[in-house]
């Protein structure tokens, strides 16, 4: 049951359980069979995507992986467990159930019945938010592409193919849509998806985040539990769209998204329980001595959570945006729950706080509400990030450890928005130039903290043994042991 | 001629604003501001003339909807319109956009009377996309941002887009019109 002040209790449950059709070349929930024009446009892009998928795709040979694979799209049994070749990973096309009844709940369009087909005028716009939403689902299969190669354990290691093959899946959900919707332009914008890559100089993913390198798996637990949660968030805005394919397929996406949340939160809060170990053992929290037992200092821990953070707050885009409002005000984009929200979801006439800096000072303005949707959606997704943060922590306290993690504050190291261009520490504070650059090294990881990371960086491939820096899980997965195989590598094959 | 690249920390919607922004073709712009509003986006504008100068002749601003893409809008001063004004605005909102991390910029055409000659013009310098559709373009990160350019970026019209009614021009090449191939970059 929801406390939030502003919004009521969750919905019940609803949906009937519909099975998706596992004997087309792409499975589908869509009755792709129906329309031969659409399917023979979306298997001319398949073999495109398996390329991408072999080149770009995990760089660890393995003859098959323990995946769950989508059978079902209701809210109770809808994933199917097996050793699966993971370029056999049968990607495919699931939107939510459909609710007929289902009418536009913000903006100017309130109350109308939703969208089935795309209104010309709004035609550009919602190929822009596919487009941009599309382009960072195969960035992060690229950014975390070697990272196999340095797994801290065979559970680890199938976690990570999970998310990667469940991210090339959100690429087909959204590359569906472009096909299906949006003509000549939609299938030149999905080639595009697979033609920028991360990191590229001439042709870069289109956000941020999606072009840093994840170097190290502590970087990765970072990704997945902050930029995931960027996500996480976007495809919560989507699922209120009045475009109800857009919805149906996003409300779908954030049920497999939960499992990447997952292996974020106790990835990090694994990373901290070793940490708190190795520290009451040695009764310090001396970086070196930390370091040389094997475990990731706290220090370091904090730093690329510094650094993660910021980048994913960033994702956010500045606080005020014109074209934000005007998603909202076009039933495009709505707001995180937004059919719990407590108020005439059309926000003309709300206003709200916004944080600047002026002078050397972070200060407060009254802004219209509709100019800083953006803003909404980040405070909404930071309060989310302070969740996990309490958890890490209380790996700390029973360890009987006094130190802390904690969130930075959101002016800290942003690139865009009202903080861009000034210098503000994680507790807030406003800086000058030089004492910034003092005291950045504090704050974030050094290429040197990444060396020292990337030290203990050594592969366990052993069923049940874990690396040196990381606790082992409590539970294994869909309810196997922890030292289950989950991954056969291609070695064993070849032996 | 020495154009100023002057950000606005407090944009509102005044004089100026109406008169560049307010002196484009019908339709170019949506604007439902009113007078002294605040501003949402980072804007810029130009000032032709010594520091201190309030003569107004363009206006830039970025739109950063999600973090790595933004949108930009690009208005020139009706009266001074084909001095390379326009140029300077898009060079500015690209340092600036590069200097915040950002990828690519984009922008949307809306429908009017020139709307082809402003796709074209956006063409030309490297947007890519369809007439009613969303135009994008690569910027550079790690540039920075042009706090005062004393020089303007040349006038660079390959060809003369008002003598070119019947669109045989760049972003027509499908139909045979004339391609710079430096500008297109082919």
């Amino acid at each position: 049951m929801s406390t939030d002040p502003r919004t009521g209790p969750a919905p019940s449950p609803t949906g009937p359980l519909s099975k998706i059709d596992y004997s087309e070349r792409i499975p589908n929930n869509v009755n792709l069979a129906e329309d031969r024009r659409l399917q023979r446009a979306l298997e001319g892009w398949q073999p495109k995507f398996l390329d991408w998928w072999k080149t770009l795709g995990p760089a660890l040979p393995t003859r098959d992986v323990y995946l769950r694979t989508a059978i079902a799209v209701g809210r109770d049994g809808w994933a199917h467990f097996d050793h699966v070749p993971m370029e056999e990973y049968r990607w495919g096309i699931f939107l939510a159930e459909a609710n007929p009844d289902r009418v536009v709940n913000f903006g100017k369009h309130k109350g109308e019945p939703a969208w089935q087909e795309i209104p010309g005028e709004h035609r550009a716009d919602l190929m822009r938010l596919i487009v941009v939403q599309g382009d960072t689902e195969p960035a992060s299969v690229e950014q975390q592409r070697i990272l196999g190669n340095t797994a801290p354990s065979i559970y680890d290691l199938r976690n990570l193919f999970q998310v990667n093959v469940e991210e090339g899946r959100h690429l087909w959900a959204m590359v569906y849509l472009l096909h299906a919707y949006f003509g000549r332009e939609g299938r030149e914008e999905a080639e595009q998806l697979l033609k920028r890559n991360s990191g590229d100089v001439d042709s870069p993913r289109i956000l941020g985040a999606f072009n840093e390198e994840t170097t190290d798996w502590l970087q990765f637990f970072m990704f997945t539990y902050f930029t995931d949660r960027d996500g996480k968030y976007q495809l919560g805005t989507l699922k209120e769209s009045a475009f109800d394919p857009l919805a149906r397929t996003c409300e779908f996406m954030l049920k497999e998204e939960a499992h990447h949340m997952f292996v974020g939160t106790t990835g990090v809060q694994r990373t901290v329980e070793r940490t708190a170990q190795v520290m009451k053992e040695l009764g310090t929290a001396d970086r070196d001595a930390v370091l040389e037992a094997g475990a990731i200092p706290l220090d370091i821990i904090q730093k690329y959570l510094n650094f993660q953070f910021a980048v994913s707050m960033d994702l956010f885009g500045s606080e005020q945006s014109t074209n934000a409002g005007n998603y909202y005000s076009s039933g495009l984009k709505g707001r995180w729950q937004e059919t719990r929200r407590k108020d005439d979801h059309v926000l003309l006439d709300d206003t709200r706080m916004m944080n600047y800096v002026e002078d050397g000072e972070i200060r407060q303005k009254e802004v219209p509400m509709l100019s800083a949707l953006n803003l909404d959606l980040r405070d909404e997704y930071a309060a989310d990030c302070a969740n996990g943060v309490r958890r890490w922590n209380q790996e700390l306290e029973d360890a009987g450890l006094e130190e802390r993690l904690t969130l930075p504050h959101e002016g800290f190291n942003r690139r865009v928005g009202a903080y861009a261009g000034h210098h503000v520490s994680p507790s807030g504070e406003v800086l000058d130039e030089a004492t910034w650059e003092q005291r950045a090294g504090d704050w974030l990881p050094s290429p040197e903290d990444r060396r020292a990371v990337a030290a203990l960086m050594v592969p366990e491939y052993e069923y049940g043994k874990f690396a040196g820096w990381i606790a082992p899980p409590k539970t294994g997965i869909n309810d196997q042991p922890v030292e289950f195989d989950y991954v056969h590598l291609a070695e064993e094959g070849v032996a | 001629m020495e154009l100023r690249w002057v950000r606005e920390d407090t944009p509102v919607w005044d004089a100026d604003k109406k008169r560049v922004i307010g002196g484009a073709p019908d339709g170019a712009f949506v604007i439902p501001f009113a007078d002294g509003e605040e501003l949402p986006g980072e804007w810029w504008s130009v000032r032709d003339g010594d520091p201190g100068s309030d003569a107004v002749v363009g206006y830039g601003r970025l739109d950063t909807t999600w973090g790595g893409d933004a949108e930009i809008l690009l208005a020139v001063d009706p009266d001074r319109q084909r001095q390379g004004i326009g140029s300077f605005v898009l060079a500015g909102l690209e340092a600036e956009a590069a200097a915040r991390g950002i990828n690519y910029i984009h922008n949307r055409v809306r429908e009017h009377a020139q709307r082809d000659l402003v796709h074209d013009w956006l063409v030309v310098r490297g947007f890519r996309g369809p007439l009613d559709g969303d135009l994008r373009k690569r910027v550079r990160a790690g540039g920075r941002a042009p706090r005062e350019v004393r020089r303007p970026a040349q006038p660079s019209e390959p060809y003369d887009v008002g003598a070119d009614p019947g669109g045989r021009a760049p972003g027509h090449e499908e139909q045979g019109g004339y391609v710079d191939v430096d500008e297109h970059r082919y």
